[in-house]
């Protein structure tokens, strides 16, 4: 397997393997991830979909080590980013990493951006060394940024503040900021979940674009499958911290092999045919990490449980092609 | 930026005037008559009738508060009955004390609670996190007076470092040995608001650290010095410098207590006296300065507040 490890062409640019993660806090130690393995190849846009809850947003956040190290998290497992597993490297090494050849774009552009310092600010602090020798140098730059990424009147736009644009815009300037160093992967984490849904459309649309002229690889953490449906080739489901289904978004859309990922599908409204009585939804809430049983984690919600569900832990076992799920059930509904 | 100090100034004026008329109608509300107590035990009710014609005490209360008012504006403050001087002289020699006393306790606040406060958020859970908050704690819960007699024992009678107390102009010492006897008043004075300032700079640096732009920063690559002194810093600093108004507004009116334990000539000291004579005039005044002082000071932090924060700036 190690020789799989060096990016070589052709090879995964991000292969997590067997990431468990836990949370020490105030009430105990949280199991909040278990045994997340995914991949991601260079040009591809892959989407991790789950509820609210369900260690998307820990999981990218650890690609970047953003958590707490110093007391808050214990990390198991591996995370090669080109070959290096970002788990091992130093503190300056992984500060070179961050913003550099990894970017991430977060949910909230509004509470995501310092509201206290201007957009030129913010934004030349993610200009490359080289373009900042000069200071009209690293403005060009700063405003080409902002004119890649669909914002007009750019030298204008750099002398604002985040509070003086609209939920959009700021996204845009998040992106803008995300990609100046030229990253080779992006993290976006909900991206779109805040906006209007025109404004959804544009941000996805531009998040694509980048994704198929820059080859950039990305991640793109929903909870919305219609997005995914559009822009995404491989989706993985999430469920309490847990990988329960990989599939190409096609399978998983038609097909869905575990009863959690057929739950969102279905939850999706439908435009056309007859109104439902009811809006479709998963029953139950998302349980604490500390509230997890043993078997199946999914089986207190799940309407096709079987005695067995509750007992035995299901691991990840393929389906078809590369589709696989963690049920004992595949195939059966 | 200039309309909106305008728009803050205009808007000061109500309060002046509000203040003005309850300081004169609550003053003059309290028993008492500075003619009874000026002219002593003996004296006949025909004497003293006479000098409250004199001083003007037997008009209207409405006609002595628009003379009064009349006078501040020819920069006429009133008179004392029993200070042989001018409002402006008397005013001056006492607050010059109590304003080093109480800039010095701020400083010495500010700079121990700001750089301990940032420790404290930085390491909380962790021993030195937890120490700074006990000492904090500590700071709020000592009166003032305790700790300034508590520091008396200490540092001046048996390590004999300071002066116990008493006080010494610039004019006659000399800056440092003026500073002398100013250590221990400001450092009891200032000690409780470091330990509020402290706990305030430590809650505000940890919802600062724990927002979204910070994640943000670290996802950007930026160093921990430039997170921790660009961006974190200044976006706790702002809810602190509003506090840094009441604690100064706190500090000038402890000051007074502060004061009398170490013998200080200063505001606190006039004022009490003023007002065990009934000397209204220099009660007035000291209120009234008190008021404008305090309008300044919350000046003076909205505009820090907008300089700091564009938000309040433009919007």
């Amino acid at each position: 397997m190690t020789a799989e490890n060096s990016a070589g062409p052709g090879g995964p640019m991000l292969d997590i393997r067997g990431l468990s993660i836990r949370f020490k806090t105030d009430y105990g130690v949280l199991d909040v991830l278990d045994g997340v393995s995914m991949r991601v190849f260079p040009g591809e846009m892959t989407a991790l979909v789950g509820e609210s809850g369900c260690g998307k947003s820990v999981t990218i956040q650890s690609v970047m080590r953003l958590h707490d190290e110093k007391r808050q998290v214990v990390y198991d497992g591996e995370i090669f980013f080109k070959g290096r597993d970002v788990l091992k490297l130093t503190r300056s090494e992984m500060r070179a990493i961050r913003g550099g050849e990894i970017a991430m774009i977060f949910q909230d552009s509004f509470s995501s951006l310092d509201p206290i310092f201007r957009i030129e600010d913010q934004l030349l602090e993610c200009v490359p060394e080289d373009a900042k020798r000069t200071q009209s140098g690293a403005r060009d730059y700063a405003a080409s940024m902002l004119e890649r990424v669909g914002i007009n009147e750019p030298y204008l736009r750099l002398r604002q503040y985040p509070f003086e644009m609209s939920g959009g815009m700021r996204q845009r300037v998040a992106i803008a900021m995300a990609l100046s160093r030229g990253p080779s992967l992006l993290l976006a984490d909900e991206p779109t979940t805040a906006l209007d849904v025109t404004i959804q459309a544009q941000v996805m649309e531009l998040i694509r674009e980048l994704n198929r002229d820059l080859g950039m690889g990305v991640i793109l953490v929903t909870h919305d499958l219609a997005v995914v449906s559009e822009t995404c080739e491989r989706a993985l489901v999430m469920y309490l911290g847990q990988i329960v289904e990989e599939a190409s978004v096609g399978d998983m859309l038609d097909r869905p092999a575990h009863p959690y990922t057929l739950g969102l599908v279905r939850s999706i409204p439908q435009l056309e045919g007859p109104k439902p009585e009811r809006l479709y939804a998963i029953e139950g809430m998302v349980p604490l990490p500390g509230q997890i049983t043993r078997g199946c984690r999914f089986a207190p919600r799940c309407r096709y449980a079987l005695p067995r569900c509750c007992e035995e832990t299901p691991e990840l076992r393929p389906v078809q092609g590369s589709q696989s799920a963690r049920c004992w059930r595949i195939g059966e509904f | 930026m200039g309309r909106y100090l305008l728009r803050r100034i205009v808007s000061l004026a109500p309060t002046l005037v509000i203040v003005s008329l309850l300081i004169f109608t609550l003053i003059h509300l309290i028993p008492g008559d500075p003619a009874r107590v000026m002219l002593g035990d003996r004296a006949t009710e025909q004497d003293v009738e006479r000098l409250r014609e004199e001083l003007g005490f037997d008009r209207p209360l409405y006609i002595q508060y628009i003379n009064w008012v009349k006078g501040i504006f020819r920069g006429d403050f009133g008179r004392s009955v029993f200070i042989r001087e001018s409002m402006v002289d008397i005013i001056g020699s006492h607050m010059a004390p109590t304003i080093v006393l109480t800039f010095y306790a701020l400083l010495i606040a500010v700079a121990a609670a700001i750089p301990l406060g940032i420790i404290a958020a930085g390491r909380h859970n962790e021993a030195a996190g937890n120490l700074i908050e006990i000492f904090a704690m500590a700071g709020v819960s000592i009166p003032s007076f305790l700790l300034g007699l508590l520091m008396i024992i200490v540092f001046a009678v048996k390590l004999r470092w300071f002066p116990a107390a008493g006080y010494k102009t610039i004019d006659e010492v000399g800056f440092w040995p003026h500073l002398r006897y100013m250590h221990m008043p400001a450092a009891a004075l200032g000690c409780m608001q470091a330990g509020f300032l402290i706990r305030m700079t430590r809650a505000s640096v940890l919802e600062v650290l724990s927002s979204d732009y910070i994640r943000l920063v670290h996802a950007k690559g930026l160093d921990d010095f430039r997170i921790i002194f660009k961006h974190v810093l200044r976006n706790a600093l702002i809810p602190i410098v509003t506090t840094l108004g009441q604690s100064l507004m706190l500090l000038l009116s402890g000051a007074a207590v502060v004061e009398s334990v170490f013998n200080i000539p200063g505001i606190g000291q006039l004022i009490i006296h003023a007002v065990a004579r009934r000397d209204y005039e220099i009660i007035q005044a000291v209120v009234l300065l008190a008021t404008i002082i305090n309008v300044a000071v919350g000046l003076t932090v909205d505009v820090l507040y907008a300089i700091i924060d564009p938000r309040v700036r433009l919007e």
